[in-house]
């Protein structure tokens, strides 16, 4: 319990909702990827911000040159294990060079994906409840399952490490095209785009959403968060 | 990127490079958001549980809630762009270039960050 109480601040129930319908999701089968390893991946997530090697890595000129073990009690695969803690902990210095090297260990570029977008969705819910206090939600029971494997066919090389999802796009009055590249990134894994659009929609939406800051305070806290995460997108 | 497009409807004019050096926007309530998006991005929850405890005599809890509902999702939502190397939507890399390239943001390209990291 903080020394700051704060508990008197407004809840978002939608929000909330659509945090415990996400974390519910990790327990299920995924597309590439079984309910166990989703369930570890969420609590690989949680342990990573205390990993030595991650906060060596951090505090280096260079995050490449820091090497040795993550320090993980999951039983997740190194592999694994590197790709969620480096998004955790070092997301801002990612290379082209470290993405290939996680396919050449035998990753899938759809598995990739599926990592990465629960660990995404795992970073916005459990940092919303560590800003306000709210007790984190636990992490479910695997429920079994068999992933469905059901490749995408409808993506499209557009220049990102990863083929993206392949839509007719048009510019919307805003110059701004109507599904912008953000939404198609994990296009290889709808279900990936799904289960992270349905915590991040309930949070910001690039047309009318239930806020109280004006666009400007809402477009100025997005980007002051992506310059930190030096997010060239 | 959006901020510029905001200011453009709102007819408002902020120093975007601003953004980088931390010299001032034009945004109404501009410095209590650094600190909270500094402290979500560090994960420094009992400092930032202070700072919001304090904040709410200068700025409405409504706004303080939602403004970490903001900085939570765009924590999340980078690392979806930075581990898939996306690049920019077309409209936006043509009628950003001048701001790109005036505030910094170029530089944390993926071709500059592979240079530079490995």
């Amino acid at each position: 319990m903080s020394r700051y109480d704060i508990s008197d601040f407004p809840r978002r129930y939608h929000i909330e909702i659509a945090h415990e319908a996400a974390i519910t999701a990790y327990g299920k089968a995924g597309t590439w990827l079984d309910s166990r390893t989703r369930v570890k991946i969420l609590e690989e997530v949680r342990s990573a911000k205390d990993c030595p090697l991650c906060l060596e890595q951090r505090r280096s000129l260079s995050p490449y040159a820091k090497e040795g073990e993550h320090v993980s009690q999951t039983g997740l695969d190194p592999i694994t294990v590197e790709i969620v803690h480096r998004l955790c902990k070092n997301a801002d210095r990612l290379t082209y060079r470290w993405f290939e090297s996680i396919l050449v260990q035998g990753v899938s570029a759809e598995q990739y994906v599926e990592i990465v977008g629960l660990v995404a969705t795992a970073i916005i819910i459990d940092g919303f409840a560590g800003a306000l206090g709210y007790q984190t939600i636990p992490a479910p029971r695997a429920q079994g399952g068999v992933p469905t494997r059901k490749a995408n066919d409808k993506v499209v090389e557009a220049g990102a490490w990863i083929p993206i999802m392949d839509v007719e796009n048009e510019e919307t009055e805003t110059v701004l095209p109507k599904i912008p590249n953000i939404f198609r990134a994990m296009g290889l894994v709808p279900e990936s785009v799904r289960h992270f659009f349905s915590v991040m929609s309930s949070q910001y939406s690039l047309t009318s959403f239930d806020t109280s800051l004006d666009r400007s305070q809402v477009e100025y806290i997005a980007s002051k968060m992506s310059s930190h995460n030096q997010c060239f997108y | 990127m959006l901020l510029r497009r905001s200011g453009e409807a709102s007819e408002k004019d902020y120093d975007l490079a601003g953004m980088l050096t931390g010299s001032p926007v034009g945004v109404e309530g501009e410095a209590i958001f650094d600190r909270l998006v500094q402290l979500t991005y560090e994960e420094s929850y009992d400092a930032l549980h202070q700072f919001l405890f304090e904040s709410k005599q200068i700025m409405s809890p409504e706004k303080l809630v939602d403004a970490v509902a903001i900085a939570t999702a765009f924590n999340g939502i980078t690392k979806v762009a930075n581990a898939s190397g996306l690049p920019l939507d077309q409209a936006t890399e043509q009628t950003t270039r001048k701001l790109r390239m005036s505030s910094g943001i170029n530089e944390f390209a993926d071709d500059l960050k592979s240079d530079r990291y490995n």
